[in-house]
C-alpha cells in the first residue's frame, strides 16, 4: 500500500488576489482577473488583456518587506505564496525534520533581464541581471525566506512544470527522503512570452472562452502558488488535520510536436491513466476535472479527446480557470492545485468563464455556473506543457 | 514572376535556416508543406512574417496560410497579387 | 537494488572518439574558455530537425542518441535532463529581435526552442519516446537533480533503463556578460590542473553528457552509480566533510574505501577555500583528481565527471593527466566526485566498479 501524502499548506498570488482568501472571494463571486495590461511595459498593451497580479514591484517588495531592486518579479511573487503556504500548514521549526523546496518557472529571471539586456554589454548599472536571470534563482530566495536547507530544486518543462514540482515532491517523501516538501511554481508576465506566445498567434486579443466553439486563443496570466506536502507520520506526528490528499500524479510525453498537441490527445491520455493508476482509482471516482483548457484551437481539441478516451460517455463535470487567473504558464498547475483544493474544502465547483457553445467535434459541455452543494470527492487536474509535456494530479478530500 | 520566385527561394531558404538546399534544388510547383520541403506550422508562422516584412502583406488568420503557401508559385502568386515586390 | 552506467557519451573541450575511451591526447585550449569540440550532427539528427536547433539542443540531442546506441538499446522509460542556462542562444536570439525590432515582425522558431524543456522534448520526439520527461534547472544541482530522479525512479520499479544527462552551452554573448562580471579568469589557460590557481575567475566551458542507467547489468555496463546528494552552501568545511562522511556510510563505505577523488576545482580562488582544505585535510590520504581543467566550469560538468568516472572505472586506470597528487592508486574500485559552482551548490556522486 502506497504511502499517503497530505497538503497541509497553500499559498498563492495571481490575478485572482494577493492571498488564498482574495482567491476564494474572486472565484466565488465570478470576478475574473484578466483584463487590460497594468504593469508590464510593452507596445501591445493596449492589444491584449492579461491576468496580471495587480502590484508594482515596489508594492511586492513592500508586502515582502524587502528591497524590490534586489529581486526579480518571479522570485518576490515565489516567496509571497510559499511564505503563505509555509504559514498556513502551521510549521513552526521548518528545519524540525527533513523539509525540502521543489519550485518550477519557465520566465525565471527575464521579466528583468529583457528590460536591461543590450545595456549589459555597455553599462555596469544592472549586471546582476546576470546572477537573477537562470531558473535556479527564485528558488534560492524562497529557500532563505523560508530556512529551508534540506533540499531544493527547480523544474522547468514549460505550462506542466508545477503540477512536476509536485510529482516529485510527492516522491521524495515516499521513498523517504524527505518528511515534507514545499512544491509548487512562478512565474511573472514578460515581454518575451507575451511576444512570444503572439508569434505563435494563439493569443486571444479578447477574454479567452476556453473549450467554446468559437474560442480564439490563450490569454496570458501570472502568479505563483505552492503546497506543502505532508507524510503521513507526520500528520500523526502533529495530529494536523490536512486540507487535502495527493492520491495520484503522472507525467507523459505526447512526442508529437515542439508546440502543438497530438490531435489523438495521446499524451493527455497517458498521463491522466498514469494518475489514475497510482491513485489506483478508476476513471468513474473522479467528480471533478480542472482541465487545462487554455483556450486554444490545440489544446481544447487535443485535451477533449483525451477526456474522452479516458471517461468516455461518463464525463464528470470540468471547467477551465483560465477565463479566471489567464494562463500562467509555470505555476498554472499549483495555482489550479491551490483552485481544486478550495472546491474540495467547500464542496464548490468554480466555473468555465465565457462560455457559449460546444465545440463541434463533440458534446463537452463545461459548467457554466458557480455549483455548490456538489459531492465532491476526488479531482482530477490536467497541465500540458510545450514539448508535449503532459501532466496530470489527482487531489481529494483526505482519508483518515 | 520568375524572378520573384527565385528571390522567394532565397528568402525561404534563409527564413527557415535551410542550410542544406540550393534555390536550383528547390521545385517551385511542388508542395512546402507535408511531403515537398516537407515544412510544418512553426515554418507556416514564419512565412507569414516573411510575408509582410519583406512584402507588406498581413495575414490575419494562419488558416489562410494552407492555401497561399501550398507551393513557393503559389506563394509567389499571392504576393504579385496582394503586395509590393 | 543496484544501478548500473550501461551507456556514457559526451561533447565537450576534448576530442572524444569513442565514448568509453579517454582521449589520447588532452586538449588545451589557450583561452579563457573552453568550447566544445562538436561532432557531425548530421550522423544522428536530420538536416529538417538540425535547422531548427541551437547548439545546447543539438550537442544534447546528439550525446542522447548516441549513448543509446552505446547501450545498443531504442527505447527507454524516462528522458531526464539537467540544463543550468538552458537554451541561451534560441533566448538571445529571440530577445535581441524582440528589442531591436520593438516587439514588432518577430519568428517564433527560437522562442519555442527557447524553453528549457527543448532538448528533453525534441529527444522524445526523435526515439517515438511517450514515458516520463523532465527537465532540472537549478544551477550547480541541475545534472544532479536529474540523477536523483534517475535513482528514485529506478528504485520506485523494477527493470526500468533511464536515459539522463547534462547540458550546457556557451554563447559568445553568455561569455562577454560572464566576463563583464568577473567571472572569468584574465589570463588564458596554458595548461595543468587547477588545483593551486591564486588569481580569481574560472575558464567557461560547455558541453554535454548522457548515461543509460539501469537495474541490469550488460556487456556494455560502466560502473555502478551508487548515490548521488546535493549540499546546499555548507557553513563551513567541517559541514562538508561530515555530509561526506555521512554520505558513505550510507552506501557502507568509510573514507580508506575511496580509491580515487575527483575534486571539482574551479580555479577560482575567490570560491575554492572549502576544496582547498578537503584537498590537504579530510583527503590527504586519498588519490585525488581534477577535471575542471579539461571540461571548463558550467553548472552541469558534473555530469562530465560522471562520465570521467564511469570511463576510469571501465578502463580499469587513472588516465595521468587527470591526476592532482602522488599518491598511489591507478585501479580504484570506488571513486568520489565532489562538486561545487561557485561554494553555493555542492554535490557528491559515488560511483563503483562493476
Amino acid at each position: 500500500m502506497s504511502p499517503k501524502i497530505y497538503v497541509t499548506g497553500t499559498g498563492i498570488i495571481s490575478a485572482l488576489g494577493d492571498n488564498v482568501p482574495e482567491t476564494f472571494r474572486s472565484l466565488s463571486e465570478l470576478r475574473s482577473g484578466v483584463g487590460p495590461i497594468r504593469h508590464l511595459q510593452t507596445v501591445h498593451e493596449n492589444e491584449f488583456v492579461a491576468g496580471e497580479v495587480n502590484k508594482s514591484l515596489k508594492a511586492l517588495g513592500g508586502m515582502l518587506g524587502v528591497n524590490n531592486r534586489a529581486y526579480t518579479r518571479g522570485a518576490m511573487l515565489g516567496m509571497i505564496a510559499a511564505q503563505e503556504a509555509v504559514l498556513s500548514s502551521g510549521i513552526g521549526d521548518i528545519n524540525e525534520v527533513r523539509t525540502g523546496l521543489v519550485s518550477s518557472t519557465s520566465v525565471a529571471g527575464m521579466s528583468l533581464t529583457e528590460l536591461h539586456y543590450k545595456e549589459l554589454f555597455e553599462k555596469t548599472d544592472h549586471l546582476s541581471c546576470i546572477d537573477s536571470h537562470d531558473c535556479g534563482d527564485s528558488t534560492v530566495h524562497i529557500a532563505n525566506l523560508l530556512g529551508i536547507t534540506c533540499f531544493m530544486t527547480t523544474i522547468s518543462t514549460a505550462c506542466s512544470s508545477a503540477a512536476n514540482a509536485i510529482m516529485l515532491g510527492a516522491r521524495l517523501i515516499k521513498s523517504g527522503k524527505l518528511d515534507r516538501v514545499v512544491v509548487g511554481g512562478t512565474d511573472a508576465l514578460s515581454k518575451f512570452t507575451l511576444n512570444g506566445f503572439n508569434t505563435l498567434m494563439i493569443l486571444d486579443k479578447q477574454w479567452c472562452s476556453p473549450f467554446d466553439e468559437e474560442r480564439r486563443g490563450l490569454n496570458l496570466g501570472e502568479g505563483a502558488a505552492y503546497l506543502v506536502l505532508e507524510s503521513e507520520e507526520e500528520i500523526k506526528r502533529t495530529g494536523k488535520q490536512p486540507l487535502a490528499e495527493l492520491r495520484g500524479y503522472g507525467n507523459a510525453n505526447d512526442a508529437y510536436h515542439q508546440t502543438a498537441s497530438s490531435p489523438e490527445g495521446l499524451g493527455a491520455t497517458l498521463a491522466i491513466s498514469k494518475a489514475l493508476d497510482t491513485a489506483g482509482m478508476k476513471a468513474s471516482e473522479i467528480d471533478y476535472i480542472n482541465v487545462h483548457g487554455t483556450g486554444t484551437a490545440n489544446n481544447d481539441l487535443s485535451e477533449g479527446t483525451a477526456l474522452l478516451n479516458i471517461f468516455g460517455e461518463q464525463m464528470p463535470d470540468f471547467s477551465s480557470t483560465k477565463s479566471y487567473t489567464g494562463h500562467t504558464l509555470a505555476p498554472a498547475a499549483s495555482i489550479e492545485a491551490v483552485i481544486s483544493i478550495l472546491s474540495l474544502q467547500h464542496q464548490i465547483i468554480f466555473p468555465n468563464l465565457n462560455f457559449s457553445k460546444p465545440m463541434k467535434e463533440f458534446n463537452l459541455v463545461p459548467v457554466v455556473k458557480l455549483k455548490k452543494g456538489v459531492h465532491l470527492n476526488a479531482i482530477l487536474s490536467n497541465s500540458f506543457g510545450f514539448g508535449g509535456n503532459c501532466s496530470s494530479l489527482i487531489f481529494s478530500v483526505p482519508r483518515s | 514572376m520568375d524572378a520573384l520566385i527565385e528571390k522567394l527561394k532565397r528568402e525561404i531558404i534563409q527564413q527557415l535556416n535551410l542550410v542544406d538546399l540550393k534555390p536550383e534544388d528547390i521545385d517551385a510547383d511542388a508542395p512546402m508543406f507535408g511531403e515537398g520541403l516537407g515544412l510544418d506550422s512553426i515554418d507556416a508562422l514564419e512565412l507569414i512574417v516573411l510575408l509582410e516584412k519583406t512584402y507588406g502583406i498581413k495575414i490575419k488568420d494562419p488558416k489562410d496560410g494552407k492555401e497561399i503557401f501550398k507551393s513557393i508559385k503559389s506563394m509567389a502568386s499571392y504576393i504579385h497579387a496582394n503586395g509590393k515586390s | 537494488m543496484i544501478i548500473y552506467i550501461n551507456g556514457t557519451a559526451v561533447i565537450s573541450a576534448q576530442n572524444h572518439i569513442s565514448p568509453g575511451a579517454f582521449p589520447e591526447q588532452v586538449n588545451v585550449p589557450a583561452q579563457d574558455h573552453f568550447g566544445a569540440l562538436e561532432p557531425s550532427y548530421k550522423e544522428h539528427i536530420s538536416p529538417n530537425m538540425i535547422r531548427r536547433m541551437g547548439r545546447a539542443i543539438k550537442m544534447g540531442v546528439s550525446a542522447s542518441i548516441r549513448c543509446l546506441e552505446d547501450a545498443g538499446i531504442k527505447e527507454v522509460d524516462a528522458v531526464i535532463c539537467g540544463t543550468g542556462i538552458g537554451c541561451f542562444e534560441d533566448s538571445e536570439k529571440f530577445l535581441l529581435a524582440l528589442i531591436d525590432n520593438k516587439e514588432t515582425l518577430l519568428t517564433p522558431t527560437s522562442f519555442i526552442q527557447s524553453t528549457h524543456n527543448t532538448v528533453a522534448a525534441q529527444i522524445a520526439l526523435l526515439i517515438k519516446c511517450h514515458q516520463y520527461n523532465m527537465t532540472y534547472v537549478q544551477r550547480g544541482f541541475s545534472f544532479e537533480s536529474a540523477l536523483q530522479d534517475a535513482i528514485l525512479m529506478l528504485q520506485e520499479r523494477d527493470g526500468l533503463n533511464i536515459l539522463a544527462g547534462g547540458i550546457d552551452e556557451m554563447t559568445a554573448g553568455y561569455l562577454t556578460l560572464q566576463r563583464r562580471a568577473g567571472y572569468i579568469k584574465k589570463d588564458v589557460f596554458s595548461g595543468g590542473t587547477l588545483v593551486s590557481e591564486t588569481s580569481p575567475g574560472h575558464y567557461m566551458g560547455e558541453g554535454a553528457a548522457f548515461f543509460v542507467l539501469g537495474s541490469q547489468q550488460s556487456a556494455s555496463s560502466y560502473a555502478i552509480l551508487e548515490g548521488v546528494e546535493m549540499i546546499y552552501a555548507p557553513l563551513s568545511t567541517q559541514v562538508l566533510e561530515s555530509a561526506i562522511s555521512d554520505f558513505l556510510a550510507s552506501h557502507s563505505l568509510s573514507l580508506g574505501d575511496i580509491g580515487l577523488t575527483l575534486l571539482g576545482n574551479s580555479g577560482d580562488v575567490r570560491y575554492e577555500q572549502k576544496m582547498t582544505a578537503l584537498q590537504s585535510g579530510y583527503f590527504k590520504d586519498i588519490p585525488q583528481g581534477n577535471f575542471k581543467h579539461l571540461c571548463g566550469e558550467y553548472m552541469t560538468n558534473g555530469s562530465f565527471a560522471l562520465w570521467l568516472a564511469a570511463t576510469i572505472l571501465r578502463n580499469g586506470k587513472v588516465p595521468p593527466s587527470v591526476r592532482t597528487n602522488s599518491l598511489p592508486g591507478n585501479s580504484p574500485v570506488h571513486i568520489l566526485v565532489v562538486n561545487h559552482f561557485r561554494d553555493r551548490e555542492y554535490t557528491l556522486m559515488l560511483v563503483s566498479r562493476c
